[in-house]
């Protein structure tokens, strides 16, 4: 059995901090951040963003930043969205240095006016870039504010879907439902900003707390795909006897969640349960069964729990679904015709030549060259100087992306890891091409020009909006920025990986060896680079996918062995950790799969979903030994020693003895005292 | 003719079994048509512990019953009770979906599922769900909320739960005669569907069945039950503690109390003792009035106490019982005991009489009768209130009726 950590504290200190800012844009998000900075949000900055001088000062925020200072001589926008995003623009500097190396980001907005719906899906769009994870959290008007609001606030919304990789909405005119109409207006919208508040803070807790059953940025990202971004959101908190079911209660009746969809629309959910230390199996059993009700039955179910000191006796449910509206299998048909994901694309034109020209010959190469993937074994990941690894890295993503759902360019690319549930393609020659260094040496003004295109493509084709127009014209300048900075986190990651493994007593250098395996290309691909537009763009790409990327190589790394079956890959995965290392050392130090590590991320667990299943029985295997020894407690002794064998002749002749009319059943003990011994007796004594 | 139909209502108490043969008629009353009763062996605080000797006792109640209505029983409602038999009071909430604005039958399926969701021990299983109120986006206390307008729909039920083996071991029992069981009823909820008439319901009121060997509650407020439960003590706990305390036989003890027991001190007749005769193995003893009065009301205070902790512990409270405590089942014929109840709970309690009732009424007034008689009441509610059946299933139900509760002659 697997020993793993289950003091927090201690898997505390191994894991990579998880550097999370919340952001408030304008007026509504201003709102939000400070009820959470009220609340209290240990582990995140909050930052507030608004044009409006006199809004910004009054907010609680620990950062705050005046958008288009020049522009709007701090006014606010006046609910045009146009010049809210060119007041984004104008600070674009300052934004960017915020969001540098977050890796998560949590957008909170309320769409109709004009810095909210304005700059959210300009600051989305470049948290997006500078590599974050991004939730946005978006307000909807009321509908008494007029269609022009609503217009704005939904072309907002679609400009944010293509940039965040979770949207939830609140629907103003649903805020009625948190409380009852007679209450105060100023409850009910501080009630919908702490639902909001709760949301971020559940999300961050989510994926950053080391849980019995962990649930991961992977898992995470799998609970929210789906082609429009939308999400479902419930969360719920409960005391008490009851507390499972009352929890699980509050989280569906969230506003946030609207359990019908769920219900009909909902392909993968995302369900935590965390606690206090007096979580039993038995609440969690009768939480998830209630769930399951709640489902559809063939989704699947995401399941994590954790327990939390801090929670003492409460407990703690989050829900988080999106909706899928397209059906898997009409992807697989559609899927030739995507598009290929933009920065394959830019790639792919660096080399077009080689690529073009050669596909057979490269299947030709493969069959000829074994297939193990280049990193490990080879001296090629140290000594890549030359831009071939990149090309090494990224070509895995086409062939990969035609299985997958025709989404958004943009999200296809940005979500690789939904390679994780098909199987790759056998041949993935072009891993292995040995392509002329003639042909991937672009000369820089191809590879802007390829830049612009991709951009103008991107932004013309699929972002008609007039708010991110101008942004393509900034961009490649901006885009050279977080190039610099991104290299911290990448570093801060492997040392984490490095402080995990060597938690057994391990010498010094395999651990090293194991991180040159894990991820091989980024770093070694983009530091020596000396063309500045292109290592920025590579860069970008790795950051884009930061927590899949290991994934990738990883799943290479495993099909070269044997190719694996999906349901075989936790074994394989074992395999390949130790595969490079035996002579070194006799085994790998197991890692608990449990412990939160971002970058090294599991495969998704294929939970059997449905109705009646039970939740995975396997998680709990390691809760059993004290489970056990909590059974072996010596058991308490008898109320009274069991009474012998009744005398055979007439009852009626029988002595009376204590207790002997009740000689075959439980005694009655109420408050510890044993109510068959009579009661005149009792008071006596 | 008024429609009838022919219902048997079976307990199996501690002390005795009983088995009424009823006519229920679509206008309330109830017509008693035999009444079949044997004492009870093999039962222990309400529950089987001797399979053989309860179905010696059950075949022979059966028996009489059966030759009293000349109805051949096939199907009976059972009333169950036995401490592991537990309550609690939950609500369900369901918010309507956005597409539907009017509650249908489905959304209070839906929400009763919801209510149902109270984490019970896993070997235990639900005996009823009773709801209490309906709320309607907060509005209060709807009795039917099918085809109202609302975004949102609340039920308190109240859910009795108890271990599912000995609820099945009964109907195991039961199945061997073989007698089918239509529904399993906790005791004193059948009692109180006679004990209790509409007005007391919805004043307030306590119902305390007293039995061999236990003592069950149901309590209800604004029509509808708050609390239930049972305590595994009853008529055979003073009998054991006379025994006890005394040191008589068992048989000596019970007659003790049945015919001298009070739980008044001054109730008592005028000599101060009571002389028990020897036989061949008891030498007689006299009984002190006062020691034999001592024990009952000892127990007797204990066991009311009991009862009112567990209703204030259960959320409930005593303040609102408005019509008063209603004693039944045989120990409440017990001597002073209404006096000893009016103590402790300090509201104003009576022995149960009856609601209408025909056929051979007088002889089964008395109390002991109440959870039988109220079982029938309780069938005639349950039935009235299933939905409409297909033809095929009317034409099945008339063939049941045939070959199960038909009078075999008249």
């Amino acid at each position: 059995m697997i020993q793993f950590n289950l003091d927090p504290a201690d898997s505390n200190a191994a894991t990579p901090p998880l550097s999370v800012s919340v952001i408030g844009i304008g007026g509504s998000g201003t709102n939000v951040i400070d009820k959470i900075a009220l609340e209290g949000m240990s582990g995140a900055d909050l930052v507030s963003l608004n044009c409006d001088v006199r809004a910004l000062n009054t907010s609680m925020a620990g950062t705050k930043v005046q958008l288009g200072k020049s522009l709007t001589q701090g006014l606010g926008c006046g609910g045009d969205p146009e010049l809210g995003a060119e007041a984004a623009m104008a600070s674009q500097e300052d934004i960017r240095q915020l969001l540098a190396g977050r890796s998560m980001v949590f957008l909170c907005v309320g769409l109709g006016g004009g810095t909210g719906s304005g700059a959210a899906p300009v600051i989305a769009r470049m948290a997006r870039e500078a590599g974050a994870f991004v939730i946005v959290f978006a307000t909807l008007p009321f509908a008494f504010e007029g269609r022009r609001r609503s217009t704005q606030a939904s072309l907002a919304l679609q400009n944010l879907r293509k940039y965040a990789n979770a949207l939830i909405t609140f629907e103003n005119d649903r805020m009625g439902e948190l409380v009852v109409p007679k209450k105060g207006v100023q409850e009910a919208f501080e009630l919908a900003d702490k639902i909001i508040g709760q949301s971020v803070r559940a999300v961050t807790s989510l994926v950053s707390q080391p849980g019995l059953i962990h649930i991961g940025m992977d898992d995470l990202v799998t609970a929210l795909r789906n082609n429009d971004s939308r999400c479902l959101f419930g969360y719920g908190l409960a005391k008490g006897e009851n507390r499972a079911v009352e929890a699980l209660g509050q989280a569906l009746k969230s506003p946030l969640l609207d359990r019908g969809q769920m219900q009909s629309g909902a392909r993968n959910v995302l369900v935590h349960i965390c606690g206090g230390s007096t979580l039993t199996l038995f609440e969690i059993e009768t939480l998830m069964r209630e769930l399951g009700k709640q489902v559809n039955e063939d989704a699947q179910i995401l399941f994590g729990a954790a327990v939390d000191p801090r929670l003492k006796e409460s407990l703690s449910v989050t829900i988080l679904t999106s909706l899928a509206k397209v059906a898997p299998v009409v992807e697989v048909a559609a899927a030739p015709e995507v598009i290929e994901p933009p920065v394959v694309e830019v790639i792919v034109a660096v080399d077009s030549p080689a690529l073009a020209e050669t596909p057979v010959e490269a299947s030709a190469v493969a069959g000829a060259v074994p297939p193990p993937t280049e990193p490990a074994p080879t001296p090629t990941a140290p000594a890549a100087p030359e831009p071939q690894p990149p090309t090494v890295v990224a070509p895995v993503a086409p062939p990969v992306t035609k299985l997958v759902a025709p989404v958004d360019a943009l999200d296809a690319d940005l979500f690789p890891e939904t390679v994780l549930l098909s199987p790759p393609e056998p041949e993935s020659p072009p891993l292995l091409i040995d392509i002329p260094p003639a042909a991937p040496v672009p000369a820089p003004v191809s590879v802007s020009m390829a830049l612009e295109e991709f951009f103008e493509q991107k932004v013309v084709r699929e972002v008609p909006s007039s708010a991110d127009v101008p942004m393509s014209h900034e961009l490649p300048v901006a885009l050279a920025e977080p190039a610099a900075i991104e290299e911290e986190p990448e570093e801060a990651f492997e040392e984490s990986i490095v402080e995990i493994h060597t938690e057994a007593p391990v010498t010094e250098p395999i651990p090293e060896r194991l991180i040159r395996l894990e991820r091989p290309a980024v770093p070694a691909a983009v530091v020596p680079d000396p063309v500045a537009p292109a290592p920025s763009r590579n860069e970008m790409a790795a950051a884009a996918r930061r927590f899949v990327l290991s994934d990738i190589i990883k799943r290479e790394a495993k099909h070269a062995p044997a190719p694996a079956l999906p349901a075989m890959e936790y074994e394989a995965e074992e395999e390949i950790e130790m595969a490079p290392a035996p002579p070194v050392r006799p085994a790998p130090a197991p890692v608990s799969r449990r412990a939160p590590d971002y970058d090294h991320v599991a495969p998704i667990r294929p939970i059997p979903a449905g109705r009646n299943t039970p939740p995975p029985a396997t998680p709990f295997t390691a809760a059993k030994p004290a489970a056990a020894a909590a059974a072996a407690a010596p058991a308490p002794a008898p109320l009274r020693p069991v009474p012998t064998q009744q005398q055979t002749f007439d009852e009626r002749l029988q002595p009376a003895t204590n207790g002997g009319r009740f000689d075959r059943v439980k005694p009655t003990v109420e408050e510890g005292e044993d109510l068959d011994v009579p009661t005149f007796l009792r008071r006596k004594r | 003719m008024a429609k009838s139909n022919i219902f048997v209502g079976l307990e199996i108490g501690t002390h005795k079994i009983c088995v009424v043969v009823g006519d229920a008629k679509a206008d309330g009353s109830i017509k008693i048509l035999g009444v079949g009763q044997a004492p009870s062996r093999g039962v222990r605080k309400g529950e089987i512990v001797d399979f053989e000797t309860a179905q010696t006792c059950l075949q022979e109640a059966l028996v009489r019953a059966e030759d009293r209505s000349d109805v051949m029983v096939r199907k009976v409602w059972l009333a169950i009770t036995g401490p592991h038999l537990e309550s609690v009071n939950n609500r369900g909430v369901l918010r309507i979906p956005d597409d539907q604005s009017e509650i249908t039958e489905d959304d209070i399926e839906e929400v009763k599922e919801q209510a149902s969701n109270v984490a019970i021990p896993p070997d235990n299983i639900f005996l009823h769900r009773i709801i209490r109120h309906y709320w309607v986006d907060g509005q209060e206390k709807v009795q039917n909320p099918v085809g109202m307008l609302g975004r949102k729909l609340e039920a308190d039920y109240h859910i009795v739960h108890g271990i599912r083996n000995r609820v099945q071991n009964t109907i195991r029992c039961l199945r061997e005669f073989p007698l089918e069981v239509e529904d399993v009823v906790f005791g004193p909820i059948a009692a109180a569907q006679v004990v209790l008439n509409r007005e007391a319901r919805s004043q307030g009121a306590l119902l305390m069945d007293i039995g061999g060997g236990t003592t069950d509650y149901v309590l209800y407020e604004d029509g509808a039950i708050a609390a239930s439960g049972s305590i595994g003590v009853g008529g055979d706990h003073i009998t054991n503690d006379l025994a006890v305390v005394l040191k008589i036989p068992h048989s000596r003890a019970e007659r003790l109390k049945v015919e001298h027991g009070s739980v008044l001190p001054a109730a008592g007749g005028s000599e101060d003792y009571i002389r028990l005769e020897g036989d061949a193995t008891f030498d007689g003893v006299n009984v002190d009035r006062e020691v034999l009065n001592g024990v009952i009301a000892a127990r007797m205070e204990e066991v009311f106490n009991l009862v009112r902790k567990r209703i204030l512990a259960s959320g409930a409270s005593l303040d609102r019982v408005a019509a008063g405590i209603f004693l039944c089942g045989g120990t409440s014929l017990l001597r002073g005991l209404d006096q000893l109840a009016e103590e402790v709970f300090a509201v104003p309690v009576r022995r149960s009489s009856f609601t209408p009732m025909t056929g051979l009424t007088s002889n089964f007034e008395s109390p002991q009768y109440a959870t039988p008689i109220g079982l029938i009441r309780y069938a005639q509610r349950v039935e009235s209130e299933r939905p409409a059946r297909t033809l095929f299933g009317r034409m099945k139900a008339v063939m049941d009726n045939v070959l199960s509760g038909t009078r075999l002659f008249s």
